[in-house]
């Protein structure tokens, strides 16, 4: 069936021969952007912190200067392993990577290898480091952008993955993570990904275990003079 | 699994769910917890009401313009590297798909939850040609190792199961020799589908979104299946309801939002998957080729038809886990993947009355799922008029007896009176809601409602029957 085809069947389900502009789509409501609007970056910062607790995530609040540290801290707080970064302008300036030497083996995801290297190497680590492009209080979730040097399996196979957060990108809620994607719609990467603690399912008796396909534990280092 | 999820007649399946007390303490024990749960959601996220008409409104006018919008989302699905194909019904759509899996040479696929693909028997399509499809939501996992069971709810498929019974079919089914702690079982079985994800040659998703204005899908899952399937597989095959669509990503933050709520009781789901397009060249892993086929199968008849509003629905179960004959009944007693009053309002509309009146029976018109429902979908006046239709137009049952003040209406009360799922005691309104009906009742009398248990009243009309 063409697209010709269906578009028409729908167009006459609605009776029209051809899709017609429609009329604005008028909001009669703003209830999404009332939502902790009059947090300061401090409040947001904390409700997403306490949020992150709720949920089970690890949360470190640091500064540059004091990153390597609160990272080995970090590290030290996931299951024990090799260490996958993504390949971050950031983490190099936070000097991510020589943080970790002494920690465990890191390996940085890599653009120029192959899809088994990397994907070999995302499998056999234990932990994943990759950063937020924005972090939403009212869930504790973060905003991520898996693509290029952020492959989608860093942040997925190992069992555990710590998401470095600035704390000038906390926001209120999807709201702002959508008109974000809005604002950059035009060159929107393939997978983007919101992501709201560990994996969980609740579908034997209702009992929520944490930890099916995705990581068992994550970590939230918020970054508080970025 | 197609629209019909048993062969048993209405009565066989009736009797048979009543009598399944584990099954029944089961509904009953979620509906409380979950139902609680996002009412607790709902009042610290304040104004429902308000929440609920701007999903409702985004629906509608999707709904009114889908022509427009669908075009839309398929040039700009196009245009980040996507191939879309349309299918009239389940037969086009299972042959596109087995059509893809012969020219990769694919025998094994991994599968994230999808209605859709339920509702099209894609699996059976699939396995016919010798494709190995596993299903990987834990829930729907558990379904399919039980040689192949039935969903009994939309968003929670193995609601009916305890873990003792998951328990043994893993270790019937897969060698499993721990104990029927959830952790242990579920660990165990992330093992197997870890497996399976990183040997998969195709993934196969549904959709909860498309995003018109990029081309994208939205999907959200808590266990991560979305992203896994997603990442690790070379294909990517989307299976997409018609009407799946939001104008852009402002809408989507709404809908989202609702939908998590509305679901499980969660502010979020964990993952939130958007996907736009097949991998980019400088990207190393994800999917090269993603396919997304835009089903039909009976929508377009809906949009023409009077029941239009039912499409807004976006499949978050609110109104199941509220319904009062559903906790008495349970999802398999309709016989349909889409119980609840959900498919007392869609099925028959998908596919037709005549086999699918009686489930429309299942339902007091008390109204509760109304009140829940995030989009605002008119369900007890569809279901009242679909009663009308079955009696009136379509001639397959006297009026007086089923249409309207269905046998199985009366017995039923309003669920926030309605505590157990055993005891109907110190019931007071139970009646239907008189609103739709006020117009038909003018000329004719309200029947007595009597005061008894569904499980009591069923009996007695069944010993009734045999005794004549
Ligand atoms: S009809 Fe409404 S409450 Fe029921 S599943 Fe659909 S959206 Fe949810």
């Amino acid at each position: 069936m063409t697209t010709r085809e269906f578009i028409g069947t729908v167009s006459h389900a609605l009776g029209r021969s051809t899709p017609q502009t429609p009329a604005p789509l008028v909001y009669r409501h703003s209830v999404q952007v009332d939502v902790m609007q009059e947090y300061s970056q401090d409040e947001l910062t904390t409700a997403f912190a306490d949020y992150s607790r709720i949920i089970g995530v690890t949360v470190f609040m640091t500064t540059k200067e004091r990153f390597p540290t609160t990272l080995v801290e970090a590290v030290k707080s996931c299951s024990a392993g090799n260490i996958v970064l993504a390949d971050d302008p950031l983490l190099n300036e936070l000097g991510a990577a020589q943080a970790l030497s002494d920690v465990a083996p890191a390996q940085v995801w890599d653009t120029n290898s192959t899809w088994e290297k990397n994907v070999r190497l995302a499998e056999n680590a234990a932990v994943g480091i990759a950063v937020a492009r924005m972090a939403l209080a009212e869930s504790a979730t973060v905003l991520l952008y898996s693509h290029g040097g952020t492959g989608r399996s860093v942040t997925l196979l190992p069992e555990s993955t710590i998401y470095i957060i600035r704390k000038s990108m906390i926001r209120p809620r999807l709201t702002q993570g959508m008109a974000y994607l809005q604002d950059h719609q035009n060159e929107l990467p393939s997978s983007v990904n919101f992501v709201s603690g560990p994996s969980a399912t609740s579908d034997i008796e209702l009992v929520r275990v944490v930890g099916v396909h995705g990581p068992m534990h994550v970590a939230h280092i918020i970054v508080t003079d970025l | 699994m197609s629209i019909k999820t048993s062969d048993l007649s209405f009565k066989q399946r009736m009797r048979k769910n009543l009598n399944d007390s584990f099954m029944r303490q089961s509904i009953a024990a979620a509906q409380d917890l979950i139902n609680e749960k996002r009412q607790q959601q709902f009042d610290e996220l304040g104004d429902f009401e308000k929440w609920r008409e701007l999903a409702a409104d985004i629906r509608s006018h999707v709904l009114e313009n889908l022509d427009f919008y669908l075009e839309e989302f398929v040039s700009n699905a196009e245009k980040a590297g996507a191939t879309v194909r349309f299918a009239r019904d389940a037969v086009e759509a299972n042959a596109i798909a087995r059509e893809i899996f012969c020219k990769k040479k694919a025998t094994r696929a991994v599968k994230s939850k999808s209605m859709v693909t339920e509702e099209i028997g894609l699996n059976e399509a699939l396995e016919e040609i010798g494709v190995q499809i596993l299903e990987t939501d834990l829930g729907e996992y558990l379904l399919q190792v039980d040689d192949k069971d039935k969903p009994s709810h939309i968003v929670i498929p193995a609601l009916h199961k305890d873990r003792k019974r998951i328990r043994q079919v893993l270790a019937d089914q897969l060698g499993y020799d721990g104990d029927d702690v959830p952790e242990n079982m579920t660990k165990f079985v992330r093992g197997i589908l870890r497996q399976a994800f990183l040997a998969a040659d195709i993934a196969v998703t549904g959709c909860n979104f498309a995003v018109a204005a990029t081309g994208t899908i939205a999907l959200m899952t808590n266990e991560g299946n979305g992203r896994f399937v997603t990442t690790i597989p070379r294909t990517h095959i989307v299976f997409m309801g018609m009407e799946r669509i939001v104008p852009s990503f402002k809408e989507l933050d709404i809908m989202f939002s609702m939908l998590a709520r509305s679901g499980v009781g969660a502010r979020t789901s964990v993952y939130m998957s958007l996907i736009t397009g097949p991998k980019a060249s400088s990207d190393v892993d994800g999917p090269e080729e993603l396919y997304i086929i835009i089903v039909d199968n009976g929508r377009s008849a809906v949009l023409a038809s009077e029941f239009r509003d039912v499409l807004r629905c976006i499949r978050c179960g609110a109104c199941m886990l509220e319904c009062p004959a559903y906790r008495h009944v349970g999802g398999h007693a309709y016989g349909v993947l889409y119980p609840g009053p959900l498919g007392a309002a869609l099925v028959p509309l998908l596919a037709g009355y005549k086999e699918y009146k009686d489930i429309t029976k299942i339902c007091s018109l008390c109204g509760a799922c109304n009140d829940v429902c995030p989009v605002k979908i008119p369900l007890y006046e569809t279901i009242y008029q679909h009663r009308r239709i079955i009696a009136e137009r379509e001639k397959l049952t006297p009026f007086l007896e089923d249409a309207v003040f269905s046998v199985y209406g009366s017995i039923i009360g309003h669920s926030r009176l309605y505590r157990t799922a055993t005891s109907m005691a110190h019931l007071g309104n139970m009646a239907p809601r008189i609103g739709p009906l006020k117009k038909w009742t003018k000329s004719r009398e309200m029947p007595k409602i009597p005061k008894k248990r569904f499980r009591d009243w069923f009996a007695d009309r069944e010993n009734k029957k045999d005794e004549k």
